[in-house]
């Protein structure tokens, strides 16, 4: 009860700088509501008959709710992935690249302290909406006594469209401890302003539990998001960390050869029919996202291993790219 | 120490290493493997046999192989003990093993490996190759005798390494459950009352079996039918480098790249005007600079000659 006023305000406080798409909780507990309010009599009169019908499914709901639930999600995971890649590729930009995107967006805020401010509230919004599905998941669940609020999760899991899978996600966790980083570098000119009313989460922070790299996060509500930061095929720390469309993390040496492609192709030649390692599952190369933020967290919070790793990779791909084009001059000249 | 004789840049040595320390880290009760000093991509291992089994109390020892691109390509198993559900001295076929490497994954591991193999002693071989079907009491007897020493194999520090894992494993392995006196008299009843009640089963089983060999023989014969192909494109690629053997090495060593490249650029045909053009501007540039190389290699005779005609 109370998590849907503190969301409710949180929407209200966005939807008035900006128009977000969110997770109408209050329609979807109105229709809930609605759910339990219908099924409530008919029990008195029939037990066995609506415990059973009740424990299958309830076609009610099921015909409004997961469908529109379903659309709001869509919606969310839309929005943040396209908002959070303008924000990194700002940040990321540079020289020509820079100049060209400051002249086209003149009215935004480009300061250090606004870039902060903005991923925080893309992290937070990502949150607080993954928490929103999630407990309207519970509640419906409990309302039903069913398993279908955890089938419809995993099957919104399979469809990627789970906020919490998203790449972005980890890049915003890393592009806000960048920040912070640097602003500390840069020395405290600047003074904080006053905490934000819906301060959610309470930061990131990278830490290394007996050599393992380990990217965290966590709410005040007692959610944590943590994502592992080792390769699994090199059983390293990932270097030059690419996301596959299935959420996992390798190295992109490491991706490229579990793919079989060659490095100067890129992922993007990848076959279909390729597997994730770990989860097995298909066609999740093509759609690859580069996490570049977090390959700069890494190579700050851990130089030394960056810098010889980074030698090391250097040699094997200049020998691939060696490799690649003897190749195209033979087959170009046919011998 | 040990670590520091191998060539640490090359990825397949860095994961293994990192494969041996993990190993050493988390010891398990029911494995134990050690690479050879010399050789990393050589291991010994030994597996205890699965609880509740004929093979409960068994030590088995064997052989591991790992490919010079490990962990792209899977290795290959061998085991050394006489166990009644692998032949011994042969490389066995199993989703694990480089018999079917499209089933291999990256993200696998020696530990996962033993695992694997130890949950597939109890299964039924269904004529896979690399197994045999031995019958309970027999293979409970290999248990018992596979205890008391461990198998001769390979050279002496192969053998000191197999006899340290077997010291260990013998450690931590139970004791093999011995049958009763009492039990003894009651046997043969009991065996008579399990086989007229099993037997329906069995004629079942037997049509499965049937069924299922069926399929192992249309794989195997795929199998064949691949490596048939493989030898075929290899001994095709070699009369290529004939007239060149400068090249040679270079074209060997790269054969696997060459048949993937091969592979993508026949799948993927472009017919756009301009990649065609473009094609075109790119091999007459190469062509002009393999004559520039072939006439700087060749001296100034050759190019005399050429510039004749």
């Amino acid at each position: 009860m109370k998590f849907c006023k503190k969301y409710e305000e949180y929407m209200q406080g966005q939807k008035e700088k900006k128009n977000l798409p969110g997770v109408g909780f209050k329609k979807l507990k109105k229709i809930l509501k609605r759910c339990r309010r219908n099924h409530v009599p008919s029990r008195i009169s029939f037990t066995d008959a609506i415990n059973h019908n009740c424990s299958r499914e309830c076609p009610v709901c099921d015909g409004t709710f997961f469908p529109e639930l379903l659309k709001e999600m869509e919606d969310v995971v839309g929005w943040f992935n396209e908002h959070a890649q303008k924000l990194l590729e700002l940040h990321l930009a540079s020289g020509f690249t820079k100049c060209l995107t400051w002249l086209r967006g003149n009215s935004r805020k480009k300061d250090h302290h606004g870039l902060i401010q903005e991923g925080k509230d893309l992290v937070n919004y990502a949150l607080i909406n993954a928490v929103a599905i999630r407990k309207i998941l519970k509640k419906y669940d409990k309302i039903h006594e069913s398993r279908q609020g955890q089938a419809f999760k995993t099957q919104v899991q399979k469809m990627r469209i789970e906020i919490l899978q998203s790449p972005w996600l980890c890049e915003l966790m890393a592009f806000h401890i960048n920040l912070k980083e640097s602003k500390k570098e840069s020395g405290a000119t600047i003074t904080s302003p006053p905490p934000p009313v819906h301060a959610l989460f309470d930061g990131c922070a990278l830490t290394f539990d007996d050599g393992k790299p380990l990217l965290s996060c966590e709410l005040s509500d007692s959610v944590k998001v943590d994502i592992d930061l080792t390769c699994s095929i090199c059983l390293d720390t990932v270097f030059d960390p690419i996301s596959l469309t299935c959420g996992h993390i390798y190295c992109y040496m490491c991706a490229c050869s579990a793919a079989s492609v060659n490095v100067v192709d890129g992922l993007k030649t990848a076959e279909a029919t390729e597997k994730c390692p770990l989860c097995r599952e298909d066609g999740v190369y093509k759609g690859a996202v580069h996490l570049d933020e977090l390959n700069i967290l890494l190579k700050r919070s851990c130089r030394d291993y960056w810098e010889e790793r980074r030698k090391t990779e250097r040699a094997e791909r200049l020998q691939q790219a060696k490799e690649y084009w003897d190749y195209q001059c033979r087959s170009f000249t046919g011998i | 120490m040990a670590d520091e004789r191998y060539n640490r840049k090359n990825p397949a040595v860095k994961r293994i290493l990192q494969e041996v320390k993990e190993m050493q880290a988390n010891p398990s009760d029911d494995f134990m493997s050690l690479p050879l000093e010399e050789n990393i991509f050589e291991w010994q291992f030994a597996i205890r046999g699965p609880g509740d089994t004929e093979f409960e109390g068994g030590i088995y020892h064997g052989r591991i192989q790992l490919p010079a691109d490990y962990p792209f390509k899977p290795p290959s198993f061998m085991l050394l003990t006489p166990n009644g559900r692998f032949e011994t001295n042969t490389k066995i076929c199993l989703s694990i093993s480089n018999y079917h490497p499209e089933h291999w994954q990256p993200s696998w591991s020696v530990r996962t490996a033993l695992v694997a193999l130890i949950a597939f002693m109890p299964t039924s071989p269904n004529g896979a190759l690399g197994s045999v079907d031995y019958p309970k009491d027999e293979r409970r007897t290999l248990a018992i005798k596979s205890r008391e020493t461990p198998p001769k194999y390979g050279s002496p520090e192969r053998q000191k390494i197999i006899d340290e894992i077997h010291q260990y494993i013998l450690s931590k392995a139970t004791v093999v459950p011995k049958p009763l006196p009492l039990e003894c008299s009651q046997a043969p009843s009991i065996v008579s009352e399990a086989h007229s009640q099993v037997e329906p089963q069995e004629a079942i089983t037997v049509v499965e079996e049937r069924s299922i060999a069926t399929t192992d023989t249309i794989v195997d014969d795929q199998i064949i039918e691949e490596t048939a192909e493989a030898v075929n494109t290899a001994a095709s690629v070699v009369p290529a480098a004939a007239p060149l053997p400068a090249v040679e090495v270079v074209v060997k060593a790269s054969v696997s790249g060459e048949q993937r490249m091969a592979r993508r650029a026949a799948q993927k045909p472009v017919d756009d005007r301009l990649f065609t053009w473009a094609a075109v501007g790119l091999t007459i540039a190469i062509m002009v600079l393999l004559l520039k190389k072939f006439i700087k290699s060749n001296g100034y005779s050759t190019g005399f000659m050429d510039d004749q005609s």
